[in-house]
């Protein structure tokens, strides 16, 4: 089972910021999105008012068509892990914790959280206060994953965790999307790392939506035009110019957008030299580039 | 789907430790009173002294709700479920922990008059004698109940309101005040009125419950759940 | 496994094609499901599925409902074929553009190609 996601001019303010500015979303169940963003851009917030943590200031959130809120018929189906987790007391044992999941969540499945902490070698006398904070960080996970709740939310649930454990965690979450599928978000920094698992990538930027697109479109949607300063400025007069790089005489100009026939000959024409954008730097670029 | 998990799970887990807890305080307290027995001769019921403390242990544990609350939204549960179902939680902890407490003072009767110690009780007691068992239990309910329910009001409104929120502690002083006019537990010179009675007793406390209640949810209702680093 | 910059689809089916040609992968021979794929790979696996769709519309691989993806029979033939067209073009041409930089005559790169296609080493 999977859920889909509807929000109409979504706005959370606290006091005197504005965390989530007017967002609209429109999210079919059953992919895996990223959510990138820069520090501050409204990332957690907006997560938090998916879940129903918080009450969303203005607009409306509907999730499987249902609004959320103090709605427990959505709310046990939705499973929001952040960094710092909170899935359990500091003084219990990772045991309880599990014992308690089981009994609040009405997807929990036991057999596979077991497995699950067999995978991520987690101690299960231990108490979660004691736990390093990578352990704590899988443990997060896992009770995410062992929730099968149909929309499952990772709020840069691998903070602290150590490489190889990042990669189980992707590991995972693939494998538990292609034998059941549900509606994952996941929100992080590793672009790199982590955007291949992802269909569609999600940006906020100053809590505004700044783009919703398929991950292949986008990583196609940057080209960088190399070669001598007034060549690639002629060439570039009139696109949408996200940075630009000067070495000596050579320029390198980043544009968004992708390029016609036309352009591409005759940037093959001035001996210009095209070549693609990483997500990264595309990211970067169109959140403001470096500052 | 399970009927009320909150109140399952608080029952089975947070029910049994707090029992044994109790019951690790009587054997303190008897311990105490062994070790007293030496040195002097007994005269005051020690289960009638821990009552002194017992109020504190409730209001603590009462706060603790905060805790509950937000792990039980990362479960998925909602704010009205909590509600309600912590709130039946802590009528039946109360209840259970009375008829606990009650038995105690009965075992003390039984152990002090096989060893001749005498069993007064502390001033201004609701019940006269160590044997009014109703009024004991009834008195002590009440003590148990608004005590806890004091605590949650308190916990929820400094975790939503965090500074700000020590200001639940003028409404809730108020309220233990008037409750110690209905249980005789926190007595204070001013507050000079007492209620004679089981009936108007146990009336009267689930007023003052059902009215920290309603300001526990006017907290609640709508509390955001906070990230740790904001 | 695959660049940060360009489509990971394309890239997808740009791998399987070279395997075919080379014949890492023969005709009828059945090709890894998209979700293993996927797992394989750390990649979505509707990355994966757009993939194997082009090879699909590309008639390199064919699918039997049910039972998986195959290579076709002739895909290897006709991507030779293609491939071919566009050596010229595409190795050879920016070869020699590298060779005239670096002042290479072309004599010494005939001379090479000639001493690496000797018999034995040729197929």
């Amino acid at each position: 089972m999977t859920l889909s996601i509807q929000t109409t001019h979504l706005q959370l303010r606290y006091c005197d910021t504005v965390a989530v500015d007017d967002v609209d979303l429109d999210l079919p169940g059953g992919k895996i999105y990223g959510l990138l963003g820069r520090n501050g851009a409204g990332k957690t917030s907006l997560l938090a008012t998916l879940a129903g943590f918080r009450k969303p200031t203005a607009g409306t959130v509907r999730i499987g068509g249902e609004p959320v809120f103090e709605n427990v018929r959505v709310t046990t189906q939705i499973c929001l892990i952040r960094d710092d987790s909170g899935v359990g007391d500091n003084t219990d044992p990772l045991s309880d914790i599990l014992a308690m999941a089981r009994m609040l969540r009405p997807s929990w499945d036991e057999k596979y959280a077991d497995e699950l902490m067999d995978r991520f070698a987690l101690p299960r006398k231990k108490t979660l206060g004691s736990l390093s904070r990578g352990q704590r960080s899988a443990f997060g996970v896992l009770v995410g994953l062992a929730s099968r709740a149909p929309l499952t939310m990772f709020d840069e649930a691998h903070l602290g965790m150590d490489a190889p454990t990042r990669q189980l965690f992707l590991d995972e979450v693939l494998r538990e999307y292609v034998a059941r599928p549900r509606t994952f978000i996941l929100s992080t920094h590793l672009i790199e790392e982590q955007s291949p698992i992802f269909e569609r990538v999600l940006v906020l930027h100053e809590g505004r939506l700044l783009l919703h697109e398929e991950l292949d479109e986008l990583r196609s949607r940057g080209v960088s035009v190399t070669g001598p300063a007034s060549i690639v400025d002629d060439f570039v007069f009139g696109l949408t110019v996200l940075g630009e790089e000067r070495l000596g005489p050579t320029k390198r100009a980043m544009v968004y957008g992708t390029l016609g026939e036309d352009s591409l000959r005759a940037a093959r024409a001035h001996g210009l030299e095209l070549g693609p954008v990483a997500l990264q730097e595309l990211f970067i670029h169109l959140t403001g580039g470096l500052r | 789907m399970t009927r009320w998990p909150i109140a399952r799970y608080l029952l089975s887990t947070h029910f049994i430790f707090l029992i044994l807890v109790l019951l690790g305080f009587y054997l303190a307290i008897g311990v105490v009173l062994a070790v007293v027995a030496l040195l002097t001769d007994i005269t005051l019921s020690g289960v009638d002294i821990g009552g002194q403390i017992l109020n504190w242990m409730a209001v603590g544990y009462g706060f603790s709700a905060f805790g509950v609350l937000t792990t039980m939204l990362v479960h998925g549960r909602t704010r009205r479920e909590f509600l309600a179902q912590h709130a039946a939680f802590q009528v039946i902890l109360a209840t259970a922990a009375a008829a606990l407490v009650t038995a105690m003072y009965a075992a003390e009767t039984a152990a002090y008059s096989a060893l001749d110690w005498g069993q007064k009780t502390q001033d201004d007691r609701a019940y006269e004698s160590t044997s009014d068992y109703p009024t004991i239990f009834v008195a002590y309910w009440s003590m148990l109940l608004i005590w806890q329910f004091v605590g949650a009001f308190v916990g929820t409104a400094v975790y939503r309101w965090e500074t700000n929120g020590i200001l639940a502690l003028l409404p809730a002083a108020g309220l233990l005040l008037v409750s110690g006019g209905v249980n005789s537990f926190l007595k204070l010179p001013f507050v000079d009125f007492e209620v004679d009675g089981l009936l108007p007793m146990a009336g009267l406390t689930v007023i003052i419950a059902a009215v920290t209640w309603a300001m526990t949810w006017a907290t609640v209702r709508d509390i955001p759940l906070r990230t740790q680093a904001a | 496994m695959f660049d940060d910059r360009s489509p990971i689809y394309r890239q997808i089916a740009e791998q399987i094609k070279g395997d075919v040609l080379r014949g890492v992968l023969k005709a009828d021979e059945q090709v890894m499901s998209t979700t293993q794929y996927a797992a394989y790979y750390r990649i979505n696996p509707a990355t994966a599925a757009k993939a194997f769709q082009q090879l699909v519309d590309e008639r390199v691989i064919y699918k039997r409902r049910g039972v998986g993806m195959f290579v076709d029979a002739g895909a290897r033939q006709r991507l030779r074929e293609q491939r071919r067209e566009r050596f010229f073009t595409d190795v050879l041409d920016p070869m020699l553009a590298e060779a005239r930089a670096l002042d290479i005559p072309v004599a010494d790169i005939v001379a090479r190609l000639q001493q690496h296609s000797e018999p034995g080493d040729a197929r």
